[in-house]
C-alpha cells in the first residue's frame, strides 16, 4: 500500500467513526431524573426511551433533551430495578429510534460509548468489548443472562447511554449501576426484550410460587440427606392459599433446598431464579420435611 | 441531600481510595469526582499501602472484605485523624465481623456499596465536617460490641401490613403511580410508605428493598 493509499484509508476510517457518532447522536438523549448530574437514554421507539433504572431517582418532572435541543417532559412507563433498566414515555412521537446492530456484540469488537450528559452535545468514549459474561446475579438482585464487560471509562452521566458499533448501530445499553460501579453494557437483545415487556405491561413479569421464607441453617445430618454440602436453605414461614406452592402441597416448616437441582441458600436467590422465563413452566422443588428429602413438582405462576 | 459543596471547589476535599478491585475504584473515582470538589490523591489496593498515606488526606474511602477490616488498624499511621467511609457490599457478611477500633475515634461512614451518587457525595461532605454518617438502623449498631447483627431484633423494625403491600408492589417493578392505583392510595402516601420500608429494612433503593424484604420473609415469592 502506498503512503497515499494509507492516508486515504485512515481518512475513511476516521470519517466512518465520526459518522457513527453522528448517527448515534440522533437517538441518544439526555435524561434528567435525579438531583445531580443528568444521565443518558436511548430512543427505543418514536415515543419511548430506554435508560438505566438507577439514574431515575424521581418519578415526577422527568425531562429529556433530544439531539435537536428540544426539551420534553417524560413519564415513567416501567422499571426493572434488578436489571437496572427503565422505560420513559414521551407524550408525542419526537424520537428517532435507534438502529440495532445486526449481530450480537463480540469479544474484541471495537465500539464507542455515546452519551448526552449535558445540553452541550453528545460525548463519546472508546470502548472495547473485553469479555462477555453471564448469567450472573447482579448486586441489584437480578439475573443478567449476558453482559458485555467494557474496556471503557465510565464518565459521569454515561449510564443509560449507548454502546454502538463503528457503523453507529446499537450494541447495548451501558450502566455502571449493576455491579458496584463496574462499567457494563446490557446487550441490546436483552435490553429490547425487557423494554418490550415494560412497554406492554408497565412492569416486569416475575415467576411466583406463593411462599414466604427465611434463610435457615441446614445441619450436617440433613446435608447428608441431601447428599451434598449445602449449609443453608429456605425455611418456609408462609404458604399462601390458592398459589402454586399450596397446590403442590408445600407446608410451613418445609426447608426448600433447591429448584431444578440448583441449590438455594437464600430467599434472594429464589427471587433471582424466578424470572419471566420460568412462568408457566413446571419446576422441581427439593424440600427437607421431617428429616426426609422430598421432591415436588410445581407449575410456576406469575405475579 | 444535594451533595453539593460549592465552596469546596477552590479547595477540594483530598480523598484516598482503597480497594483491591480496579473496576470498583474506577467507578468510585468517577462518582466521587463528578461533583468537582473531591480530589482522589491516592489509590491503594491493599491496607498495607496506608502506611504511606499523605497527612493532608481528609477522607479514606474503603471497599474491603469485612475480614480485612482489622488490617486498617494495623497499617494506618497512629494519630492520623482522617475520616473513614466504609462501603459495604454484603451486609450479612459484615454482620459477623466486629468493627475495628479505628472506627471509634474519628468521623466514620458506613454505607452500602451501591449507594447513589448524591448520597455518596453528601456523606463525604458530612465526614469532612467531622460528622459520622450511616443508614438509620445500622448506624446505631456501630457502637455495639460484636458488630452488626444480620437482621433486626424481633419487633424492633417490623413492617406494617400496608408497608408489606407496598414492598410487594415494589418487587414487581411498579412505579409510585402504579402502586398508588393498585392500592387505592395517593402517590404521596406511597412515597411515605416507601421511605418507611427503606428505613426499616436499612436500604437505599428498590432493588435492595426487594432483596432484604425477601430475606426477612416479608415478600411472597
Amino acid at each position: 500500500m502506498t503512503n497515499e493509499e494509507q492516508d486515504q484509508l485512515m481518512g475513511k476510517v476516521s470519517q466512518g467513526w465520526m459518522r457513527a457518532a453522528e448517527r448515534a447522536s440522533s437517538f441518544t438523549v439526555l435524561v434528567d431524573a435525579r438531583k445531580r448530574l443528568p444521565a443518558s437514554g436511548v430512543a427505543y421507539s418514536s415515543s419511548l426511551i430506554i435508560t438505566a433504572d438507577h439514574v431515575v431517582e424521581r418519578e415526577e418532572n422527568i425531562r429529556v433533551l433530544l439531539a435537536d435541543g428540544s426539551v420534553h417532559s417524560a413519564s415513567l412507563a416501567g422499571r426493572d430495578p434488578a436489571n437496572d433498566l427503565a422505560l420513559l414515555r414521551l407524550e408525542d412521537e419526537h424520537l428517532t429510534p435507534a438502529q440495532l446492530a445486526e449481530g450480537e456484540g463480540r469479544v474484541g469488537q471495537p465500539a464507542l460509548t455515546v452519551a448526552r450528559p449535558t445540553p452541550d452535545g453528545i460525548e463519546v468514549g472508546w470502548a472495547l468489548i473485553s469479555a462477555i459474561g453471564g448469567p450472573v446475579r447482579t448486586l441489584r438482585g437480578g439475573l443478567l443472562r449476558r453482559y458485555f464487560r467494557l474496556d471503557a471509562t465510565p464518565y459521569p452521566g454515561f449510564s443509560g447511554g449507548a454502546l454502538i458499533d463503528l457503523n453507529g448501530r446499537l450494541l447495548g445499553i451501558n450502566t455502571s449501576g449493576l455491579a458496584g460501579g463496574t462499567f457494563l453494557s446490557i446487550p441490546v437483545s436483552i435490553a429490547w426484550e425487557i423494554g418490550g415487556v415494560l412497554a406492554q405491561h408497565g412492569r416486569i413479569r416475575r415467576g411466583y410460587l406463593g411462599i414466604r421464607s427465611q434463610p435457615v441453617e441446614i445441619p450436617p445430618a440433613l446435608q447428608q440427606v441431601l447428599k451434598r454440602t449445602q449449609e443453608r436453605g429456605l425455611l418456609l414461614v408462609g404458604v399462601e392459599e390458592g398459589t402454586p406452592a399450596a397446590q403442590a402441597g408445600l407446608l410451613v416448616g418445609d426447608i426448600l433446598a433447591a429448584l431444578n437441582g440448583q441449590p438455594l441458600n437464600d430467599p434472594e436467590e429464589l427471587v433471582t431464579v424466578l424470572t419471566a422465563d420460568v412462568v408457566g413452566k413446571a419446576v422441581t422443588l427439593e424440600l427437607l420435611r421431617g428429616g426426609q428429602r422430598v421432591e415436588k413438582q410445581v407449575t410456576v405462576g406469575e405475579r | 441531600m444535594e451533595g453539593e459543596a460549592p465552596h469546596r471547589k477552590e479547595n477540594p476535599v483530598r480523598a484516598v481510595l482503597l480497594s483491591p478491585g480496579g473496576a470498583i475504584r474506577t467507578g468510585l473515582r468517577s462518582l466521587l469526582q463528578s461533583g468537582g470538589w473531591v480530589e482522589i490523591v491516592q489509590e491503594m489496593t491493599h491496607p498495607a499501602d496506608l502506611s504511606a498515606v499523605d497527612e493532608t488526606v481528609e477522607v479514606l474511602v474503603v471497599v474491603l472484605p469485612p475480614r480485612e477490616w482489622i488490617e486498617l488498624d494495623k497499617h494506618l499511621p497512629p494519630g492520623n485523624p482522617l475520616a473513614v467511609l466504609l462501603l459495604v457490599r454484603d451486609w450479612e457478611e459484615a454482620g459477623s465481623v466486629p468493627l475495628p477500633p479505628i472506627f471509634y475515634n474519628r468521623a466514620v461512614g458506613l454505607l452500602p456499596l451501591e449507594v447513589e451518587e448524591a448520597t455518596l457525595l453528601a456523606a463525604v461532605g458530612a465526614l469532612v465536617e467531622g460528622l459520622s454518617v450511616g443508614l438509620p438502623g445500622w448506624f446505631n449498631r456501630l457502637t455495639r460490641p460484636g458488630g452488626m447483627p444480620a437482621s433486626a431484633p424481633a419487633g424492633e423494625e417490623k413492617l406494617t401490613p400496608r408497608e408489606v403491600d407496598v414492598l410487594e408492589q415494589l418487587a414487581q417493578g411498579l412505579t409510585n403511580k402504579q402502586i398508588a392505583l393498585a392500592l387505592g392510595i395517593s402517590e404521596h402516601t406511597v412515597k411515605y410508605h416507601i421511605s418507611a420500608v427503606y428505613a426499616k429494612l436499612g436500604v437505599m433503593n428498590r432493588a435492595e428493598a426487594v432483596r432484604v424484604g425477601a430475606r426477612r420473609g416479608y415478600l411472597k415469592i
